[in-house]
């Protein structure tokens, strides 16, 4: 690997965008990659990554067989080590390079369609990784889990009460779903019935999220939603004069 | 970074669930790491009867499916499934298409696992492969390990599952210390061979080494320490002649039940098991007490000297106590049965011992005719493993006419009324319905026997046969057995001339219909009507215990014995159908165990459990056995041609 990372993975990063996904892909046809980060902090531009979780998502099943995971050496902690416990002196002695993280993530996403939740954030992250150590434009395309779930709840789906709405059917899932607007990766858990187990690590968190996602994407196909372009709108609240996004 | 946390997650959550608990977590890994997380909405089918087997099984990680199979009606619900559950998997035969429809009864999560992966752990762990075997083949197949279960624990047994069927440091230990002498020797000189305190007995031989008889450390006491014999004189004149000789390679559980059946402390081992060939050791309860400890030999020799009903409640107390210790300790079934039998039939012994003594103490003239004690019902089969109200009868010779005759009747019901009193204290009830030795309708010579059989088998439904069938299941445990070898002979003629008689009992056997699952804390009945026990009796053991019956009676397999070794031997006459018989033993075997098991913890007769309350493995067992009962009642109503009889 050269100082800026392995080549091959970079080349073979740039040519797989040459043919990819449009917003017509039905989204049966679709890899998506269910994806989180754990940062020193929230500034994508100045902080770094401590962690990389990612697994993917085809036709409807997550791929057991077709996961990443990235522990990373960082400086020094920050306040962020409360919400994650990585501390950099273990990420000293247990993870790898920066460089060397993303060449892997890279090779592992190639052009696959990220999801997660609250995703630009990591999206942004990565993004500034890659530019700054490869000097690389980050292409991948993303879909936020809140802004389908918002849309799916614009759409009408969780409105329905009667033993045929989603949550209820689901067991454990929160019978108030459709009266709540608690949004955040738990709240989501709590609607869909998920356990939340290994909250705040990248991979449990990119675990949970592609949980919530195959359930979304059977909603998502019930609300007439089956291309790619239809399930990954951005969401923007209605305004005032009743137009949305 | 090697270790994946998401199947770390998923290796979790198989771990808490058999038989993926029996896994290492690093085999665990790999198999999640290979897998699938698949999401359904309730109502959307997983896969289809026919279908073929695609390349993954199912474990169901949250929510709860329904199994569906084709029947003449449309389709049956034949079994639900819930969290930890394995789906489309078939062990024996992984090409054989889907033979039932998934569907999801809520929304689920699926973790599909690819079936190769579960095949090759299934070889490298042997309990898995076990566990596959029993609840993932066609049926309620045998464990590996019991794959060879002799026909009673006397036979040949070569497995090494227990100390009770070890055999060899028992062998070892009986031929490194044998001492023999000849029978002309004074008794001083083989005195002083056993002296040392290697060994508690010294075996006469003659010149070929055969076996003449048995000389113990206590006979020397007995005999010569009190001066009763000289010390000069020959050896034969305190010499045992009883022989009880075995063979070689038996391992301590048969050993013990010998010593219980003859209630000897000693057993002389040869070449071949018989007298008449060379003696290589001898072998005494001491030695298998050193080796093993808790056996209960001690328990025939402290029941054949109690005087009384008290005295004998304790030493039953203290066999109940010892079967639990031995079947907490995973000993063969086959072996419980026999031993708990032989201790009951010790007790009786005693019991009729203490009360014809009794009877001639206050006078009463013990009648001259041959006569028997018949033990019923479950004890008749060797099966009451749990105390249960007493079912006796008595069967005697033909009383002479007149006062002798009375007399007579008036001796057998005394002794039927004092050996039955003194049995209740012992743990044994006494039947509400009277059906005991002590009422006049359980009692008689085998003229009013026969009577009784005919009148039952030629009119099975004014006889109210249902009340009867366990008096089909006689076993002679104390005197002269030929009596009820004539009356069974009378029995099958009986049966013979009424072709009705067997349909209608196989018809009443499948009475009782398992449930069609258990799954999470309910009990799911052929109706659909949720409950919130099993019932190991009414559900397992019944149906079984009455379906052998009606086959040991349809092919006059002459003998009553345990139910499993009533399907071992129906295996052999219906050879095609052995594979199912033998599933059908071993389902018995299982079901008994845990009812045992429960009845002797709860100090109860274990009849009901709830799911919640047994281990996932155990819970798994007893839907296996509902659905070997399911199979073998299907048999039943083809082989017996039953029209009109369905099951689900």
């Amino acid at each position: 690997m050269s100082l800026f990372g392995d080549d091959d993975h970079i080349q073979a990063y740039r040519e797989v965008f040459e043919t990819t996904w449009s917003d017509d892909t039905p989204v049966n046809g679709v890899r998506f990659i269910s994806l989180d980060c754990e940062t020193t902090g929230l500034n994508p531009k100045k902080d770094s990554i401590i962690t990389i979780g990612a697994v993917t998502v085809e036709d409807g099943s997550i791929m057991l067989d077709d996961q990443y995971e990235a522990l990373i050496k960082f400086a020094y902690n920050t306040s962020s080590v409360v919400v994650h416990g990585i501390t950099a002196e273990e990420a000293a002695e247990n993870g790898m390079d920066e460089a060397e993280a993303l060449a892997g993530l890279l090779g592992y996403l190639k052009d696959g369609f990220i999801v997660g939740h609250h995703i630009g954030f990591d999206v942004e992250v990565i993004k500034h990784a890659c530019q700054r150590r490869f000097g690389l434009d980050f292409r991948n395309r993303w879909l936020d889990t809140m802004d389908l779930t918002l849309h799916l709840e614009r759409d009408g789906m969780f409105d329905d009460m009667d033993s045929s709405a989603p949550f209820q059917r689901t067991p454990g899932a929160s019978p108030d779903f459709s009266r709540s607007r608690d949004f955040s990766l738990d709240g989501l858990c709590r609607r869909f019935g998920v356990e939340p187990h290994d909250r705040h690590t990248a991979a449990g968190d990119a675990f949970i999220t592609a949980q919530i996602f195959i359930k979304l994407l059977r909603i998502a196909k019930r609300a007439g939603r089956t291309t790619l372009g239809q399930i990954s709108e951005r969401y923007v609240e209605a305004s005032d004069d009743g137009s949305s996004g | 970074m090697k270790t994946s946390s998401i199947s770390l997650r998923v290796a979790d959550f198989l771990k808490g669930h058999p038989p993926f608990d029996m896994i290492s977590e690093e085999d665990l890994l790999l198999l999640a790491g290979a897998g699938r997380v698949k999401f359904h909405e309730s109502g959307e089918i997983v896969y289809e009867e026919g279908d073929d087997r695609g390349r993954y099984a199912f474990v169901v990680q949250k929510g709860t499916v329904n199994l569906f199979r084709k029947s003449a009606r449309g389709e049956d619900l034949i079994d639900v499934r819930v969290e930890g559950d394995l789906l489309g998997f078939l062990f024996d035969s992984p090409d054989m298409p889907y033979r039932c429809t998934v569907k999801t009864a809520s929304d689920t999560i699926i973790y599909a696992i690819p079936q190769a992966i579960l095949r090759e752990l299934a070889e490298k762990y042997i309990t898995v492969g076990d566990y596959f075997r029993e609840y993932f083949g066609e049926g309620f197949t045998p464990r590996r390990h019991t794959a060879s279960s002799p026909e009673n624990a006397r036979g040949i047994d070569e497995r090494p599952a227990h100390w009770l069927q070890k055999s060899g440091p028992v062998n070892e230990r009986a031929s490194n210390r044998l001492l023999t002498y000849k029978m002309d020797e004074p008794i001083h000189m083989v005195a002083k061979r056993l002296a040392p305190g290697l060994q508690e007995a010294i075996v006469a031989v003659d010149h070929n080494f055969h076996p003449l008889g048995i000389i113990t450390e206590s006979d020397l006491s007995a005999r010569v320490a009190t001066g009763l014999t000289s010390v000069d004189a020959p050896a034969s004149e305190i010499t045992s002649t009883k022989l009880i000789t075995v063979r070689p390679g038996m391992n301590a559980g048969q050993l013990i039940l010998e010593m219980l059946h003859h209630r000897l402390h000693h057993l002389i081992v040869t070449e071949d098991g018989s007298t008449t060939s060379p003696v290589i050791g001898v072998i005494s309860d001491r030695s298998i007490q050193m080796l093993h400890g808790s056996i209960p030999t001690f328990l025939a020799k402290e029941i054949s000297v109690a005087e009384d009903a008290a005295a004998l409640a304790i030493l039953r107390d203290r066999a109940d106590e010892l079967l639990l210790h031995y079947i907490e300790g995973d000993a063969q079934v086959y072996w419980l049965a026999d031993f708990i039998s032989e201790v009951d039939g010790a007790l009786l012994q005693r019991a009729i011992e203490i009360s014809r003594r009794k009877l001639l103490s206050w006078g009463w003239i013990e009648p001259e005719v041959r006569w028997c004690w018949l033990a019923m019902h479950s004890e008749g089969r060797k099966e009451r493993m749990l105390r249960s109200p007493q079912r006796t009868a008595m069967l005697y010779e033909e009383l002479p006419e007149g006062d002798a005759g009375v007399a007579a009747e008036n001796w057998f019901k005394q002794l039927a009324n004092e050996v039955t009193s003194m049995l209740a204290p012992c743990g044994f009830d006494l039947d509400s319905e009277g059906r005991m030795a002590t009422n006049h309708e359980w009692r008689g010579p085998l003229s009013v026997w026969k009577g009784r059989f005919e009148q039952w088998i030629a009119h099975p439904i004014e006889s109210n046969i249902l009340r009867k069938t366990p008096y089909f299941d006689a076993r002679c445990v104390y005197g002269d057995e030929t009596l009820l070898d004539q009356l069974r002979i009378h029995m099958q003629e009986c049966i013979h001339q009424n072709p009705n008689f067997i349909p209608l009992l196989a018809n009443d056997a499948m009475d009782n219909l398992p449930p069609i699952t258990i799954f999470r804390d309910s009990v799911m009945d052929q109706s659909g009507t949720l409950w919130t026990s099993i019932d190991t009796k009414m559900h397992a053991m019944l149906p079984l215990v009455d379906i052998a019956r009606v086959f040991a009676l349809s092919l006059n397999l002459d003998d009553t014995t345990f139910t499993p070794i009533r399907f071992k031997r129906v295996g052999r006459h219906l050879v095609e159908q052995r594979d199912l018989f033998e599933e059908a033993a071993e389902a018995f075997s299982h079901a008994i165990r845990l009812q045992t098991r429960l009845g002797l913890r709860r100090g109860d007769d274990g009849q009901y459990v709830k799911p919640e309350d047994l281990p996932r493995i155990e819970v798994q067992r007893c839907k296996a056995i509902f659905k070997t009962v399911v199979r073998l009642m299907e048999f039943v109503s083809q082989y017996f041609n039953l029209e009109g009889k369905e099951l689900s």
